[in-house]
């Protein structure tokens, strides 16, 4: 008879492996890739070449306008959905007659990312959605939403708001729910008023929460691809590619297949460099 | 003597009754095709019940719009997961992919008598200027079923009340001219291609007009990008003005669609778009402008008249799983018969076959309503001053092709100068043909 | 502040403005999926109508083009034998191992389930470069088996730690009466720790389908025609003639369905899910 704990290696087994080979190797091929000049459409072009990150990547223009995009996208619609996600779940956590909204708050972030995509983009075509009927009652023109780079920037960032921000309140509620009351209603006593409660004691006490949240939401904001691809492709003039988009133009339009790894291997370690300070820093709080 | 000739005929008689193509050989198989929403190929999907009549195969029809079916065609040749047989070509491709052996070369299947009805196949009536874009190193590797240039369409009621003669438009001068005076009471002076992927097919008219080029030599393949040129810099900004200034809201992202909707809906002055879709521009039921329209040649500059041209085709995939149902297949839709019967039914003009473009009743149906110039007249006199190596036909297109029409986007959106814009492109130019080897 | 409200006219005010925060708020999220449901119901005159239409004679024509005209079933077909594979595929495989790690609670455990997590938070973008490579060679382009074979890399840390969560729930005194009354480890799994798991493999199995069911990129890369899902096959509506914007509303409601009658359903349960159930980029 197996021991208990071979039993539970066996029972651990399958699940390692199926996630290991399809994971860490894939990882490490496109480690690999990255160190080739490798092009689908050109023949021959499969060797070793450091060519991607000694010249190519620093030259290319795109790729550098496609970084400014991922910080625009991890630092604004971040940004954004943390404050709006903590106002809005605070007001449901103090409203307690709004509690029947929590399930229907939900509904954005389960909605399939395409259909995000298309529902804001049908939005936002003139008489379609309209939203510039609506705009008009105030006197605005109508906008051609996608056809310039700012607005459609602004339109990626409405549509990733919509779907994202209702993670932060889901989490941002969990928070709000396990916090003792002591010290809130301590608070309350000295007759604090409630913007200084909510900076001086709750966000205080919901810090570990709030940088795991932002940790979380800075790691996936660029998960916004496949709502950018339905709205505009990427486009106009590449105003709204990121560098994930730009890596799929690359590899999988382009069949640059070895340049596409290593503007992934980029963004790994771009990911790396947002997400290292947060991680350090919540460590440090830890220990405390 | 008498008796070996009969006896001659006699032994080659029963050849040729065996070997004649058994239609229903491959009954019960399935051939997948994917081609772009053009309008033969929307049109096929009519008719393939009639094929699975005469054959018991069935054959299911992909359609994406352009963009996405290049993209597709390409992972999938690149990938070859046998997901298709037949894949749409356009000329820009078909060596990129045959270099890469990406398509099966077709003259075997043609040489073979028990697949190919070479009268049904009718293979020199094909028009060889489209033929030839299909062929790498001397091998056939596609059939072409499109020919398109583009051409000039005005509203002839417009230009009279602005007083502007149509004979204007046929210098770039006075085409520019005639746009920004049309240009106004809710009217745009002009819709063209504004969307990165597809403007250079418009561009070139002003590009080589003026006496510009995308590169320094293509016939004898010097590849080196000449986008900087002082021709090149005009063309781009002459072009990108146009769009921006003097076109619908939404002209820089205009694909051909948009701009037959633009032209359709009424509020567009001239057009300059695909000879082949005169026919959905003047289509009975959703266009507001047939019978307005006058016809002409693309306008000319001091470099003379340069309509792009380009043709369509359809080839089989390398690891297709269906080849030899899928060539029947071919032989069937490219047949002379169908091709005409597609152009009357259909918005197909485009057709690729001499004897339809002479076809009486072919000339009857696509002699379109005008109000100055000839349709067909004009259409088939730019086919033949197009010049189909207005581009280098390689696989780094694709990408000078986009970040030059990127650039233009940029002029238009007012971000760089066109001298500014267009040192970007060459630098992206030069750089995608170094990378592959064109150029040192 | 909390619960108890004073009365004062400041606080009113306050009040006032917070609700209707909320209230826009809740505008913001439910209009766009109110207009699209209206948009799905309108002929193509109704839909570009000016001022909007809200009150129209229905009509169900682009529900039934859709089905009849494309091949949005064959897509919704493929969303749902995928999506569902995947998710049993992944409980057959991560239950298992989600147990173990609730009860063998080492530091390589730790490390381990680190890994998984990050394993999950990887971008799919840096996955689906190496499989579409990968996979070509395979031949598991356009395969339902190759996708679903991706789908794991998403459903399977979910899994494995949604599940553990449950596990970590039942008192350890359980496993070991158990274990006294001569049970083996194995039979203590699938006698005692499986029956009482059940539903939490339930909800876990329904979030793993709405992960799959909503996937993209995977889906975009590596499917090319008999294994297109129903996300992928609803951006191919948009073509010439001009876009068929009802049909696509219709889609999009299709799609969206699964996702309504699911937050009810998870609400409760929703938090726990929280660090590892959501989609990537």
């Amino acid at each position: 008879m197996l021991s208990d704990k071979s039993t539970f290696r066996l029972l651990s087994a399958p699940a390692l492996l199926l996630l290991a080979a399809l994971t860490v190797i894939p990882i490490l091929l496109l480690f690999g890739l990255s160190l080739t000049s490798w092009s689908l459409l050109v023949p021959g072009s499969f060797k070793f070449s450091f060519v991607n990150y000694a010249e190519r990547m620093f030259s290319d223009e795109n790729f550098v306008h496609s970084l400014g995009v991922t910080f625009y996208y991890i630092i604004v619609n971040t940004l954004i959905q943390m404050t709006l996600g903590f106002l809005i779940a605070f007001l449901l956590f103090r409203y307690t007659k709004l509690r029947f909204l929590r399930a229907i708050m939900i509904i954005p972030m389960l909605v399939p990312p395409a259909v995000v995509g298309l529902m804001w983009k049908m939005m936002l075509i003139p008489n379609l959605g309209g939203l510039d009927y609506y705009l008009g009652l105030f006197g605005i023109p109508a906008i051609d939403w996608l056809g310039n780079p700012g607005t459609a920037l602004a339109a990626v960032t409405i549509a990733s708001v919509w779907e994202w921000t209702p993670f932060v309140i889901v989490v941002m509620l969990a928070g709000l729910d396990s916090l003792p009351r002591s010290p809130l209603e301590a608070a309350v006593m000295d007759g604090a008023s409630t913007l200084k409660t909510v900076f001086y004691v709750i966000i205080p006490m919901l810090r570990p929460i709030i940088i795991v949240t932002l940790l979380l939401r800075i790691i996936e904001s660029l998960a916004i691809l496949p709502v950018v691809f339905m709205m505009t492709g990427g486009g106009p003039a590449r105003a709204t590619e990121a560098i994930n988009l730009y890596a799929y133009h690359v590899g999988l339009e382009y069949l640059d297949i070895g340049y596409a790894a290593s503007i992934l291997v980029a963004f790994i370690f771009i990911l790396l460099i947002f997400c290292t300070p947060i991680i350090l820093s919540s460590l440090k709080s830890d220990s405390k | 003597m008498r008796k070996t000739v009969l006896a001659a005929l006699m032994s080659f008689m029963p050849f040729t009754a065996a070997h004649a193509v058994d239609w229903k050989r491959y009954e019960g198989q399935e051939v997948n095709m994917i081609c772009m929403t053009i309008t033969w190929c929307v049109a096929l999907e009519d008719q393939l019940a009639d094929f699975e009549d005469l054959t018991g195969i069935t054959v299911n029809l992909d359609l994406f719009e352009e963009s996405a079916a290049h993209q597709k065609v390409r992972t999938e040749l690149a990938s070859g997961s046998g997901a298709y047989d037949i894949v749409w070509v356009q000329a820009n491709w078909s060596i990129p992919y045959a270099k890469q052996g990406w398509l099966e070369p077709l003259q075997p299947l043609i040489d073979n008598p028990d697949l190919t009805d070479a009268d049904l196949l009718g293979f020199d009536d094909l028009m060889p200027s489209l033929t030839n874009l299909m062929r790498f190193e001397g091998a056939l590797y596609g059939l072409p079923f499109f020919a398109a240039t583009i051409i000039t369409y005005y509203r002839a009621d417009l230009l009279e009340a602005a007083g502007i003669d149509p004979a204007q438009l046929d210098t770039i001068e006075g085409f520019s001219a005639a746009v920004k005076a049309l240009n106004k009471d809710g009217v745009a002076g002009v819709a063209m291609r504004g969307h990165p992927d597809e403007s250079s097919w418009h561009q070139t008219v002003f590009m080589k007009g003026l006496g510009g080029g995308y590169v320094e030599d293509i016939k004898n393949e010097n590849y080196q990008p000449t986008l900087t040129s002082p021709e090149a810099i005009e063309a781009a900004s002459l072009y990108a003005d146009m769009i921006a200034n003097y076109s619908p809201d939404g002209a820089i992202n205009f694909k051909f669609s948009d701009v037959v909707v633009a032209m359709q809906q009424g509020n567009t002055a001239i057009i300059m778009e695909g000879a082949p879709l005169g026919g959905r521009i003047n289509d009975p039921e959703k266009s507001t402008v047939r019978g307005k329209l006058g016809y002409a040649m693309v306008p000319q500059g001091p470099n003379g008249r340069h309509p792009a041209f380009t043709g369509h085709g359809v080839a089989l995939a390398a690891d297709a799983p269906n080849q030899e149902p899928a060539w029947l297949f071919l032989q069937w839709a490219l047949s002379r018969d169908l091709t005409l019967k597609i152009a009357l039914e259909s918005n197909h003009v485009a057709v690729s076959r001499n004897s339809v473009w002479q076809d009486p009743t072919f000339i009857e149906k696509w002699n379109l309503p005008g109000a100055g110039g000839d349709f067909l007249k004009a259409f088939q006199d730019s086919l033949n001053a197009a010049d189909p190596d207005y581009r280098p036909r390689i696989s780094g297109w694709g990408e000078v092709n986009r970040s030059y029409g990127e650039a233009l986007q940029s002029i238009m959106l007012g971000d760089k100068s066109a001298e500014e814009a267009m040192a970007d492109a060459q630098a992206k130019a030069v750089e995608v043909m170094t990378r592959l080897g064109y150029i040192e | 502040m909390i619960g108890v409200q004073d009365k004062s006219g400041k606080a009113t005010a306050l009040n006032f403005s917070g609700y209707a925060v909320v209230f826009l708020y809740l505008l913001f999220v439910l209009y766009p999926i109110f207009w699209i449901a209206l948009l799905s119901a309108k002929n193509e005159v109704q839909a570009f109508a000016d001022p909007p239409l809200f009150i129209f004679q229905p009509t169900f024509e682009n529900y039934y083009n859709l089905f009849v005209e494309e091949n949005f079933g064959d897509y919704l077909l493929n969303s749902i034998i995928v999506a569902i594979s995947s998710s049993v595929i992944c409980l057959l495989f991560g239950v298992p191992m989600a147990y173990a790690s609730a009860r063998v609670k080492t530091k390589n455990t730790q490390r381990i389930l680190a890994w998984v997590l990050i394993s999950r938070m990887a971008p799919a973008m840096t996955y689906v470069i190496p499989y579409f490579v990968v996979f070509s060679q395979l031949r598991l382009i356009d395969t339902h088996f190759g996708l679903i074979l991706t789908y794991s890399t998403l459903n399977l840390p979910l899994v494995i730690w949604l599940m553990r969560s449950f596990f970590l729930k039942d008192s350890t005194e359980i496993y070991e009466a158990a274990s006294m009354d001569g049970a083996s480890a194995f039979q203590t799994f699938f006698r005692i720790a499986l029956p009482m798991a059940t539903p939490g493999i339930t909800s876990t199995g329904i979030i793993a389908f709405v992960v799959a069911w909503n996937e993209f990129i995977f889906a975009l890369v590596l499917t090319r025609r008999h294994a297109v899902t129903a996300q992928i096959g609803i951006g191919n509506l948009q073509k010439y003639e001009g876009t068929e914007w009802g049909q696509m509303a219709a889609g999009a409601i299709i799609l969206i369905l699964p996702a309504i009658l699911i937050s009810v359903f998870i609400s409760k349960f929703f938090v726990q899910g929280q660090t590892s159930g959501s989609t990537k980029g």
